[in-house]
């Protein structure tokens, strides 16, 4: 057994801290605000994640065949604890890396690998996930938008929902439902939609987080290439599967959650309230919450390292960085009291971002319902 | 090599041995009717070595401690477990080694409700910070309580002073976490198979996600709680027991926590089931509770895991 980082790991991890004071702008903590749906943080990713690539380092963990250097997922991982560390500056990429790539990886003809893989390692692409609709959220398999074929194109109709990035972005992994007359997880393709085909429309939905977070899709007679479909036809759902195992963990907020616990306990000193024992209480509550979901994320890594097939420890661990974001933020309110409540100051914006966590990537009940089902063998409704 | 989360063949033999061990000399029927732990017990339970980890005839290290104390905490294996192991870090030359073997039987927190008192040889009071050897002066008096270990009322006169506890406080810290850990995950792997078999309302009751979802919470919390132990451990095989406190800590805090919470969600999963004294519950949630009550320093726990922000984060 091993908790210990090697010196290799470690110095690598100080590498990547170095270049990210050398590279991120001064006015960074300002600019990140708006979160990385924001145009500035948009716009900087595309930037920044072509330094990434120059270095090596954005696809990383991807095979030596597809632009990667095979490096291990140990080093993938303390390069996504820095970067989520220091509010996320590959803004939207990070899912292209984590999982999208991963998915054409393993289902795409040679000829979409050739198209998608080489701009993702080389940082000049924004995607989306086209996965919500308004009646299919945490029943994603109730998804309705049809993709009927015409010829040598789907012509798509329907709607998408809550789309992070979707106005940025220059692809949408589109779910649809390629076969009319089918019901649930059967008869969902996957379909590898450019967004500036005809028939496209991105509306804002103002949400409670940054600027641009949420947006509806709408596809009015998009003719989208048959050859755009990634995977077998109506067995789209599988590659679904495949890709949110890397999803859940792709994104490192007990990192983040613990560095602003950091700074939340330097801020209590600061206010003079970091003696009263409800914020001492609190402030080792959060902390052990904050390093149970850290050991949580490592546990599927590791597994990931073993060759493990996914289990559902990695609800587990999205369930644990949920809670310990949410105990962080709430504990911010508690420290800053009435001072909390002013629009963008810093635990305002801890708060507001801490009510994401247990939407994201599925709902916390939903990661309840696959651990109660795969790791106690209770019965499913 | 980077990290590895799973114990290695030596650490996976000790728990199985201490497993079968306690699966032929305690089991379950013996648990529940409260009449389990016997001084002879305790004695074969030292000749495994389990307790001698950390003297200088004892074998292994904090690792393979954590592991036995896995499998001592399923099985809710009786007696002071944590209070033995704390004492012995304390003491040296033949009153360690009398404990080690499972000879002399300790008693250790701060009088005058101490536990294991009417059984006890010898006394350790410490509030988690420092602590004193000590004899009981007069007669003690019995106190039954809520997880049936023999406790009493005493009055204690210190007799040497053993110095600062803390360190030793972090390996206490660990064995409970990892006893009490596997405590949890025992009542609720218990909980859950009694959810998978009890219908109301034509189904299993598990299907009610009211059911299900805080016993997956808990299963959760636990499995968090198990894995912080295991890594207070590890600091303290790597990096010595100075390191481990503030890790050690964290893991206890984690445990009572996550294992408490266990209990509840048990219990209303059992419903009028669990409050029996001989059904499938409370012989696990009696000890639970009692184990998460335990002194010494179970009130500094929360404290100690803040240790250490003046100077360094938990993020790295």
């Amino acid at each position: 057994m091993e908790f210990g980082w090697s010196a290799e790991e470690l110095a690598y991890r100080e590498e990547v801290q170095r270049f990210l004071a050398e590279t991120l702008p001064e006015d960074w903590e300002e600019l990140s605000k708006g979160g990385p749906g924001s145009e500035a943080q948009a716009a900087f990713s595309r930037e920044f994640c072509a330094k990434l690539a120059e270095r090596g380092w954005l696809t990383q963990s991807w095979p030596a065949e597809y632009g990667g250097s095979d490096a291990s997922p140990w080093r993938h991982a303390i390069f996504g604890e820095e970067m989520w560390g220091h509010g996320e500056p590959r803004g939207p990429q990070y899912m292209n890396v984590n999982w999208i790539g991963p998915a054409i990886m393993k289902y795409g003809t040679e000829d979409q690998k050739r198209a998608h893989l080489p701009p993702i390692s080389e940082g000049r692409v924004l995607w989306c996930q086209g996965f919500s609709e308004p009646e299919a959220g945490s029943d994603l398999v109730a998804l309705r938008t049809a993709a009927r074929r015409e010829g040598d194109v789907y012509l798509v109709n329907g709607s998408k929902i809550w789309t992070s990035y979707a106005n940025h972005a220059d692809f949408c992994i589109l779910l649809v439902r390629s076969d009319p007359d089918s019901k649930r997880h059967r008869g969902i393709s996957v379909l590898l939609c450019p967004m500036d085909l005809p028939g496209i429309e991105v509306r804002e939905i103002p949400s409670v987080v940054g600027e641009r977070y949420f947006h509806e899709v709408f596809f009015e007679d998009v003719r989208v290439p048959l050859d755009c479909r990634l995977g077998p036809e109506h067995e789209g759902w599988d590659v679904v599967a495949y890709a949110l195992q890397f999803e859940r963990v792709g994104a490192a907020r007990y990192h983040r959650a613990a560095l602003i616990l950091d700074d939340l306990a330097a801020r209590a000193k600061a206010r003079g309230v970091f003696a009263e024992p409800r914020v001492r209480e609190g402030l080792g509550r959060a902390r052990a919450l904050c390093e149970a979901a850290r050991l949580l994320t490592y546990r599927v890594i590791d597994q990931r390292v073993h060759g493990s097939p996914p289990s559902a420890d990695t609800n587990a661990a999205r369930i644990a960085a949920t809670d310990a974001e949410g105990a962080v933020a709430d504990l911010a309110v508690e420290v800053f009291g009435a001072d909390a409540l002013e629009y963008g100051s810093w635990a305002d914006t801890r708060f507001r971002w801490a009510m994401t966590a247990g939407v994201a990537v599925g709902a916390t009940e939903v990661q309840l319902n696959l651990v109660a089902s795969r790791l106690l063998g209770l019965p499913r409704e | 090599m980077s990290l590895d989360l799973d114990f290695d063949d030596a650490q996976q033999a000790v728990a199985e041995a201490v497993a079968s061990f306690c699966a032929e000399r305690c089991p379950d029927e013996q648990i529940r009717k409260g009449e389990a732990f016997s001084r002879d017990l305790w004695r074969e339970l030292a000749e495994l070595g389990v307790l001698a980890i950390g003297t200088p005839e004892g074998e292994g290290g904090a690792l393979e401690q954590a592991a036995a104390f896995e499998s001592l905490g399923r099985a809710v294996f009786p007696g002071p477990l944590a209070a033995t192991v704390f004492a012995v870090r304390l003491l040296d030359g033949p009153e360690q080694a009398r404990l080690a073997a499972g000879e002399a039987l300790i008693s250790v927190g701060e009088p005058p409700l101490l536990p294991f008192a009417p059984l006890a040889d010898r006394f350790v009071e410490s509030d988690g910070e420092s602590a004193w050897l000590a004899r009981a002066e007069g007669e003690v008096l019995p106190v039954s309580t809520l997880g049936g270990e023999p406790w009493g009322r005493v009055r204690l006169v210190r007799e040497r002073e053993l110095g600062d506890a803390r360190d030793a406080l972090a390996v206490h810290d660990t064995m409970l976490a990892a006893w009490i850990a596997a405590a949890g995950e025992r009542i609720v792997a218990d909980a859950a198979e009694h959810a998978r078999a009890r219908k109301q309302f034509g189904k299993a009751i598990g299907e009610f996600q009211a059911v299900a979802h805080p016993l997956a919470d808990a299963a959760m919390a636990l499995a968090s709680a198990r894995t912080l132990a295991r890594r207070a451990a590890w600091t303290i095989d790597r990096a010595g027991l100075r390191a481990a406190r503030r890790p050690g800590a964290v893991a206890r805090h984690a445990a009572t926590r996550a294992a408490r919470a266990a209990a509840h969600i048990a219990h209303q999963t059992f419903g009028a089931l669990g409050i029996t004294l001989e059904g499938p519950a409370f012989h696990v949630s009696r000890r639970i509770l009692q184990a998460a009550a335990q002194p010494p320093g179970e009130t500094r726990a929360a404290e100690v895991a803040l240790e250490g922000y003046a100077l360094e984060g938990c993020a790295a």
